[in-house]
C-alpha cells in the first residue's frame, strides 16, 4: 500500500475516533440550545407537569446575569428532584450560540436550554406585562401553570430558595386540597 | 446573623428597585433635568434643553460596550442625523459607570461618535442622575419629547435588534414621522431587552 494512502487511512481513522469521543460518556459536553420565538412561549410553559417552573432570562454579555448564574444552577440542582423545572432563555444573538453553549458547559448546565435573539415588545408581552426587559429576569410559575412571582435584576440565592420552597409547599397544599 | 444580613440585603435591593420604578417617565410627562450641563464628545458642555429642536427632542440613553447598542448603531445614527434635519433636536447620553464598563469612558465615546458618524451630541451623565430622573434602565432606551417637552414615545428603536431586514415595526421612526407631521403618535410605549445601565454611586462624580 502506498505511504500516501496509508496516511490517508490513518487520518480517516483518527477523525472517526475523535468524532466518536466527542459524545463519550463522562466527557463534558454542551447542552442543547434551541432557538425560541414569542409564539412558542405558551406551549413551552404548558408542557410538563412540574410543581414549580422557573423561566430565567440571561445573556453572556450581561455582567449581573453572569454573576448570578452559578446561583441559578445551584437552585436547579438543589430542587429538581422535588420537581423544579428551570427553563433558561439566553438573549444572546443567534450568531453567538457557540459562546452560549460554552458558557453553559462551563457552568455544568446539563439540561436543554433556549436562546431568543429577538426579545422585543411582543416577546416581553408573552412573558409578563410587568417586565421592563431588563436582564436578568426570573419568572416563577406554580403547579397551576400561572405566574406566581417575578422579578428583574440579580437577586440573592436566598430569595430564589425561599420562593421555590414556598411554591413547592403551596403546590403540595393544593394537591392535598384537590385530593380531599 | 446570616438571616438578618440576608433580610437587610433584600430590603436594600427592593428599596433600590422602588427608587428606579418611581422615576420612570410616563407618556405626557415633562422632560426632567433638561438644564443639567453635560460634557459632549467635542469638548462642549451642554444640556438637553440646549440640544432641543423646534419640533421636539430625541433623548437616547446609550453607551459603547453594549451588544444591543452595536446592533442598532447604524440605524440609530441614521435616525439621529435625519431627525436633526427635520427640526427634532437629538442628544445621546451615556450614564454608565466606566468603572464597571471601562470602554464606556469619554475617550471611547469620542471614538464611537466619530466611527458611527454622529452629527449630534453624545454626552456624559457624570452622576447618572439624569438617567435616574428619566427612569432609564437600559441601553439603548429612547425618549422622544414634543416641542412642549412632553414625552410622546418611550422604548425601543424597532422590534428586531439583531436582524434589521426582519424589522416589522419601526417604532421610533414612526413616532418621529408623526411628531414632525403633527399627527397622533401610533405607539407610545414599547419594551425590549437591553443592557442594564450601571449607575454611578449616588453623590459620586466621574469622568
Amino acid at each position: 500500500m502506498p505511504v500516501v494512502m496509508k496516511r490517508c487511512i490513518l487520518s480517516l481513522v483518527l477523525i472517526i475516533a475523535m468524532a466518536g469521543c466527542r459524545r463519550a460518556p463522562g466527557m463534558p459536553s454542551s447542552p442543547a440550545v434551541e432557538q425560541i420565538t414569542a409564539p412558542e412561549i405558551p406551549g413551552l410553559l404548558s408542557a410538563g407537569t412540574n410543581p414549580v417552573t422557573l423561566v430565567h432570562f440571561w445573556a453572556t454579555w450581561c455582567p449581573p446575569c453572569v454573576r448570578e448564574f452559578p446561583d441559578i444552577v445551584r437552585l436547579t440542582k438543589t430542587f429538581r428532584r422535588q420537581g423544579l423545572r428551570v427553563i433558561l432563555i439566553s438573549a444572546d444573538a443567534e450568531k453567538d450560540r457557540d459562546a452560549v453553549s460554552a458558557f453553559l458547559a462551563a457552568h455544568d448546565v446539563d439540561w436543554p436550554t433556549f436562546q431568543a435573539d429577538n426579545v422585543n415588545e411582543v416577546f416581553i408581552q408573552a412573558i409578563s406585562t410587568n417586565w421592563s426587559g431588563a436582564l436578568p429576569a426570573s419568572f416563577f410559575y406554580g403547579s397551576d401553570g400561572k405566574l406566581a412571582k417575578e422579578w428583574e435584576g440579580a437577586h440573592p440565592y436566598a430569595a430564589h430558595d425561599e420562593t421555590v420552597r414556598s411554591l413547592l409547599i403551596n403546590g403540595q397544599k393544593g394537591e392535598r386540597e384537590h385530593e380531599d | 446573623m446570616k438571616t438578618r444580613m440576608t433580610i437587610v440585603a433584600l430590603a436594600l435591593l427592593l428599596a433600590g428597585q422602588a427608587l428606579v420604578a418611581a422615576g420612570e417617565l410616563k407618556s405626557g410627562d415633562l422632560m426632567p433635568m433638561g438644564d443639567v450641563k453635560m460634557m459632549n464628545v467635542d469638548g462642549r458642555i451642554l444640556s438637553i434643553q440646549e440640544a432641543a429642536g423646534e419640533k421636539g427632542t430625541l433623548v437616547v440613553f446609550s453607551c459603547n460596550h453594549c451588544p444591543f447598542v452595536k446592533a442598532w448603531e447604524s440605524r440609530l445614527a441614521a435616525i439621529g442625523n435625519d431627525s436633526m434635519k427635520k427640526g427634532v433636536g437629538v442628544i445621546f447620553i451615556n450614564a454608565n459607570d466606566p468603572v464597571e464598563f471601562p470602554t464606556d469612558d469619554l475617550d471611547h465615546m469620542k471614538e464611537q461618535a466619530a466611527a458611527a458618524g454622529y452629527e449630534f451630541p453624545y454626552v456624559v451623565d457624570e452622576t447618572s442622575d439624569v438617567a435616574r430622573a428619566f427612569g432609564a434602565a437600559r441601553t439603548p432606551e429612547v425618549f422622544l419629547f414634543d416641542a412642549a417637552g412632553r414625552l410622546v414615545y418611550h422604548g425601543a428603536v424597532d422590534d428586531n435588534a439583531y436582524k434589521p431586514a426582519e424589522v416589522q415595526n419601526h417604532y421610533l421612526q414612526d413616532a418621529l414621522n408623526a411628531l414632525v407631521a403633527g399627527t397622533e403618535i401610533p405607539v407610545k410605549e414599547t419594551r425590549s431587552v437591553g443592557c442594564s445601565i450601571k449607575y454611578r454611586a449616588p453623590g459620586g462624580g466621574g469622568k
